[in-house]
């Protein structure tokens, strides 16, 4: 990806994309379990469906195939930033709602809470790879949430629980592209094959 | 002379072979209606209406492509059948990563290791239709029996499309499937077409009851073959009851052979 690509730079984002390849696996199994343990708390339908919510990233890709390495990692990063801290917004719902008590719905979402921002800052080691740094954080921060209702809040978490689901399968995807070995430049984009 | 009717509800199915090009969706009818039907089949996504393109052959078969990956969004198909008696109709709602399920692996191989009685080297390829295993891996499943026993043993391989078997019974022939599945998503492939293999046995020696075994090039390294050397029973060290004097190692021989034969 980097338009100078020393073997050594080479062998460590590898390295990088096989750690974050197995953070993104753990945290899609723990968001999968999270969301098993949502719908029980909240008194969900897990098939329910969830209009898109405002202020959560969609996983969804038109020519996922076309995209470069570095707008994957930047659209990455941009995703995990805004699940950071709809999580911590969920997280302190929840305690509002329960109080201090310590729960296994608190516990299970400040564990998946730590892990999206690990994930965020090895987004940014990678991008620091590639001599491009990561976009600063101004302003990324979420939506104010309008007046909703505790039955919205909860299908809106449960839309936020989805999507993350859904990044951390997509993340596994855009990393293994990022871990190929490319002959261009940064700004090149990978062998376009139809989908 | 069959009565014609109009058509029962149609039987309609959906799979991704192919993640993440796209998925097909194929169809039947229960039962004949005896005269001739038409079907019409509708894919929607979100808002966006989808064109499933037919298949020449099967017939009753068309395929999507994906124009989306990594949505949330589910998919609606409706297949529609219709005869100049009536009509009827099905719909199926599903998410993208719900139906992906890959072909069984191909060109499974199994053979014999050298020197080796109690393995057995497996190999296989990812399936032809799977378009691009690099980027999507498939882990596998691998599952083997002796013929002469139901049980089967199942080992699941995250990365590699190759496997030594290591506890195989000496000499006994071995019945061998894989199945694939995407590393993230969906459901596990049907089995692969069924291989057999033996692992590899030494050449038969005639053992004498009296003089030691003369000691033989060949290495053997399983607990299940006679030792090189077999000592004679020294009577002081005698193990067991009274009526047959067996020393430990002959013992331990016959306890082998045992085994083979079951």
């Amino acid at each position: 990806m980097a338009a100078a690509d020393s073997p050594s730079a080479a062998l460590r984002r590898r390295d990088l994309c096989s750690r974050g390849i197995r953070l993104a696996g753990k945290m899609r199994s723990d968001v999968v379990d999270l969301l098993d343990t949502y719908v029980e708390w909240q008194g969900l339908d897990a098939s329910a469906s969830v209009a898109a919510v405002e202020g959560v990233p969609v996983a969804a890709a038109e020519r996922w195939d076309e995209q470069t390495g570095t707008q994957r990692l930047l659209e990455n990063l941009a995703a995990y930033r805004a699940f950071r801290a709809l999580l911590a917004q969920m997280l302190e719902e929840q305690r509002e709602q329960l109080g201090e008590a310590d729960t296994v719905l608190g516990r299970a979402l400040a564990a998946v809470l730590l892990q999206v921002s690990a994930f965020a800052y090895h987004l940014e080691d990678l991008l620091r790879l590639e001599s491009r740094g990561p976009p600063s954080e101004e302003g990324a921060g979420p939506p104010p949430l309008p007046h909703l209702s505790l039955f919205e809040r909860k299908l809106r978490g449960l839309g936020v629980l989805r999507e993350l689901a859904q990044w951390a399968v997509r993340s596994a995807r855009d990393l293994r592209q990022i871990a190929k070995p490319s002959p261009g430049s940064s700004s090149a984009p990978s062998p376009a094959e139809s989908p | 002379l069959s009565l014609a009717v109009p058509p029962k509800e149609p039987v309609l199915m959906c799979r991704s072979n192919n993640y993440p090009k796209g998925f097909y969706c194929s169809w039947h009818l229960p039962t004949p209606t005896y005269i001739p039907n038409s079907f019409n089949i509708s894919v929607i996504h979100g808002t966006r209406e989808m064109v499933c393109e037919k298949d020449a052959f099967p017939k009753n078969r068309c395929h999507i492509r994906y124009l989306q990956l990594f949505s949330t969004v589910k998919y609606k198909v409706t297949l529609t059948v219709t005869n100049a008696l009536g009509k009827n109709s099905t719909t199926l709602t599903f998410d993208e990563f719900a139906i992906v399920k890959p072909d069984p692996p191909e060109s499974v191989v199994a053979k014999p290791v050298p020197n080796n009685p109690r393995r057995l080297e497996v190999s296989w390829q990812n399936p032809s239709s799977w378009p691009d295993p690099e980027s999507f891996p498939l882990k596998f499943f691998l599952r083997y029996r002796p013929l002469i026993l139901d049980q089967w043993q199942h080992v699941e391989l995250s990365d590699g499309t190759s496997h030594t078997i290591t506890d195989a019974y000496a000499g006994k022939e071995y019945i061998i499937q894989v199945a694939a599945k995407d590393n993230d998503i969906g459901t596990w492939s049907d089995w692969s077409v069924a291989v057999h293999a033996t692992p590899w046995t030494e050449e038969p020696k005639h053992l004498t009851t009296e003089a030691q075994v003369t000691e033989t090039t060949s290495a053997s390294t399983s607990s299940f073959m006679p030792p090189p050397t077999t000592k004679i029973c020294d009577k002081g060290a005698v193990v067991g009851s009274g009526a047959v004097a067996v020393c430990w190692t002959a013992g331990l021989v016959l306890a082998a052979y045992g085994v083979l034969f079951i």
